[in-house]
């Protein structure tokens, strides 16, 4: 590994924690302006006693001016991951990670499966459109799969469980699959919903973009050599071709994973998934602004760490970048 | 000077093809209509838009004979008594109501049978009630209500346009504010200034990329949500009437606060890219040579020319925002009855069995929006194609 290489390294992790520090600042105050007093939430009560509410800005670090709070907070974040205390979950009191740690496996389940599977379908659609290109299944495909883009996510969810469990249930009862009409855990048929849910909005940007990245790659003369040296077409495109276009793909990884963490709030609220996305819709019913808070640093990390891995993963996959100096 | 210059010799250009100059705009507008799947998309946008703002027409009173998006059909039951509490006879009950006898009768088969012969004079015990107008919750689409009605009876077409009518508003002022005023002025600023400006600006756009958008749009929301209500009613207060409240206008600008907060940066940062470059051409350094200030090139110069990639971007934002509006409401945290919107038709429609049972509810408002959506996805494809052939 070169030592220009190594530097970028450096110098990019070195961009993380400011980033997040920052993310941090913008939304640790959105959630100070929130309304009135957090004790408010927390007693029930409009005019609590002053006691009882003193107690209560003390546990949940309420007490004292905004920059001593947030000192706090980030302190207590950075040295042991403590996202503070639950403002709904009070009987007993819970803290925001206790209550994300159990969310988050069935999450992280279902959104692995799902970037997993725009990749694996995406990909080949994507090829498919480009070697198509100027006849009717370009287009077709391309705008086919923008259908499932434009199709609200709420509207989708429905419509696969209708589709799923009302429509076509006699069919999938004969090969003994029953799709249940909520979330069971334990029921790998539970997937079913909530995978494609995620999945099938993904594919149009992912077969776009390998389209078009593909699409550039034929044009470049190394691909008109290779065919005037006479290999055959199938050659040309996976030897020459494909490898080539593969490469900028890493750099789609992130928005893939924001789209999947944003469809995640409604999926899981619709199909009863208990996972983070549905946390988020009870959080905001709750105005649980401390797990708002501790959800939004959770996948900020998650997406500054994925932009970085993309970035290092593209160096070392494309050799002819260099980053040295600029 | 036309009298001046001698006429030209209409024999000798006989043979060639005079062709008017074009200009760049005009001919982009030509190309993409005779794309037959743009025509089509800006059909559809036409449509949906036009309908939100054939809505407005009635806030300028010239009535457009729809019917009230808000007010419900459902069954009213009046206990039987006059306003000044003493138990009226029948016909005088039903005369005030503005309601015939025998409707009366029909509606309320049970209570008939005791109407007997002498109904008009009839005194019914105090405290029955009778069913008053007929129930036009849940029906499905006929002449009367063109997409049926909803719940609570209200009429889906009026509220469909209605709806159309919030998007519009949204997605337009939402694409000026973010867009036009922040996203293009911030990356013009930034791509001509370079340096400090440049880094402090894109370093504030990167913090906003690293938060999932939907998130920071809830989170935006969520926080300011009684605040922003509490300051319009205030302002409706001093002013002495409640026009800001009774129209949704708290929710509506705290969307297009909560989207414009991370909807710039997107289109900062192209048009940073595309300044950076027509920093170094010829015109610019020729304005700047005489003497152009700051302001003046970033208007009269470098707008002009980035101006072609906004109208491409504007598609993707438009449909963005539509969504966004959806997204926001069925949280619970965008437009909240009774203003109407389409994310307000969705969400209240609800759970799975809507699709079994009363499907106009759900698909009414999903129909549009995904034309909408879908449009403009087809629309920025084929704009791009047109602005930007290479991409083929």
């Amino acid at each position: 590994m070169s030592s220009g290489l190594l530097l970028f390294i450096l110098r990019r992790l070195l961009l993380v924690p400011p980033t997040l520090f920052v993310v941090l600042l913008i939304t640790f105050a959105l959630t100070q302006i929130a309304p009135g007093d957090p004790v408010r939430l927390i007693t029930g009560s409009r005019s609590p006693d002053p006691e009882i509410a003193e107690n209560i800005r003390e546990e949940f670090g309420l007490s004292g001016g905004f920059i001593e709070r947030f000192s706090d907070y980030t302190w207590n974040v950075v040295s042991d991951f403590d996202l503070g205390p639950s403002y709904f979950f009070r009987s007993p009191q819970r803290t925001v990670q206790e209550l994300l740690g159990e969310r988050l496996w069935v999450s992280g389940q279902l959104g692995l499966i799902s970037l997993a599977l725009i990749y694996l379908i995406g990909i080949p659609l994507g090829i498919i459109a480009a070697l198509n290109r100027g006849n009717w299944k370009d287009p077709g495909l391309i705008g086919g799969l923008l259908v499932f883009d434009a199709i609200h996510v709420i509207v989708l969810v429905q419509l696969v469980m209708w589709i799923l469990i009302f429509v076509v249930d006699d069919f999938l009862g004969f090969f003994g699959i029953a799709i249940p009409s909520v979330w069971e855990s334990g029921n790998p048929a539970s997937y079913v919903v909530p995978v494609f849910a995620l999945t099938a909005p993904g594919l149009a940007g992912m077969a776009r973009f390998v389209r078009v990245s593909v699409l550039t790659v034929m044009d470049e003369e190394y691909v008109r050599t290779a065919r005037a040296k006479g290999l055959s077409e199938r050659t040309v495109v996976i030897r020459h071709v494909f490898r080539n276009a593969m490469l900028p793909l890493s750099t789609f990884f992130v928005l893939s994973l924001v789209g999947v963490i944003s469809g995640s709030i409604f999926v899981e609220t619709l199909y009863g998934v208990p996972g983070v996305g549905r946390f988020i819709f009870d959080s905001v019913l709750q105005r649980d602004f401390n797990v708002l808070l501790g959800i939004t640093l959770l996948f900020s990390t998650l997406i500054v760490l994925a932009n970085l891995a993309t970035d290092v993963l593209y160096v070392f996959i494309d050799p002819r970048i260099r980053y040295g100096g600029r | 000077m036309a009298s001046a210059a001698p006429a030209p010799d209409v024999d000798l250009l006989a043979g060639l093809e005079l062709e008017r100059s074009e200009t760049p705009w005009r001919r982009a507008i030509r190309t993409l209509l005779r794309k037959r799947i743009a025509a089509v998309a800006i059909l559809f946008i036409t449509v949906i838009y036009g309908a939100g703002a054939y809505t407005l027409l009635d806030a300028v009173g010239i009535p457009t004979g729809l019917q009230d998006p808000v007010a419900t059909n459902l069954t009213i039951r009046r206990p039987l008594a006059s306003d000044d509490g003493n138990v009226e006879p029948l016909g005088q009950f039903a005369a005030r109501q503005e309601i015939s006898l025998s409707e009366l009768e029909r509606l309320n088969p049970e209570a008939a049978g005791d109407f007997g012969p002498f109904r008009s004079t009839l005194v019914l015990p105090e405290r029955t009630t009778l069913v008053l107008k007929e129930d036009e919750t849940l029906e499905g689409p006929s002449w009367d209500h063109l997409f049926g009605t909803d719940r609570t009876g209200r009429d889906l077409f009026s509220r469909a346009l209605f709806a159309a009518r919030t998007t519009l508003l949204f997605s337009v002022f939402s694409f000026i504010l973010s867009s036009l005023f922040l996203g293009l002025g911030l990356g013009l600023l930034a791509g001509y200034k370079g340096g400090r400006i440049d880094s402090v600006i894109f370093r504030i756009g990167d913090v906003f990329l690293a938060i999932p958008g939907l998130l920071i749009l809830i989170v935006v929301s969520a926080a300011l949500r009684d605040r922003w209500s509490t300051w319009f009613t205030d302002i409706d207060d001093w002013l002495g009437w409640s026009f800001f409240i009774d129209q949704g206008v708290d929710h509506i600008t705290l969307l297009l606060v909560a989207t414009s907060f991370t909807g710039w940066v997107g289109t900062a940062r192209f048009v940073r890219a595309q300044s950076l470059a027509l920093r170094e051409t010829e015109f610019i350094t020729a304005a700047e040579s005489v003497g152009a200030g700051t302001p003046r090139i970033l208007v009269r110069h470098l707008f002009p020319a980035v101006l072609p990639w906004i109208v491409v971007g504007m598609s993707a934002s438009l449909g963005a925002a539509a969504t966004a509006e959806v997204s926001l409401t069925f949280l619970g945290l965008g437009i909240q009855p009774p203003t109407s919107s389409f994310g307000a038709m969705i969400g209240s429609a609800g759970g799975v069995t809507t699709f079994r049972l009363e499907p106009h509810l759900l698909l009414v408002p999903a129909v549009v929006i995904f034309a909408l959506v879908y449009s403009f996805n087809l629309l920025g494809d084929a704009v791009n194609d047109v602005i930007n052939p290479r991409g083929r």
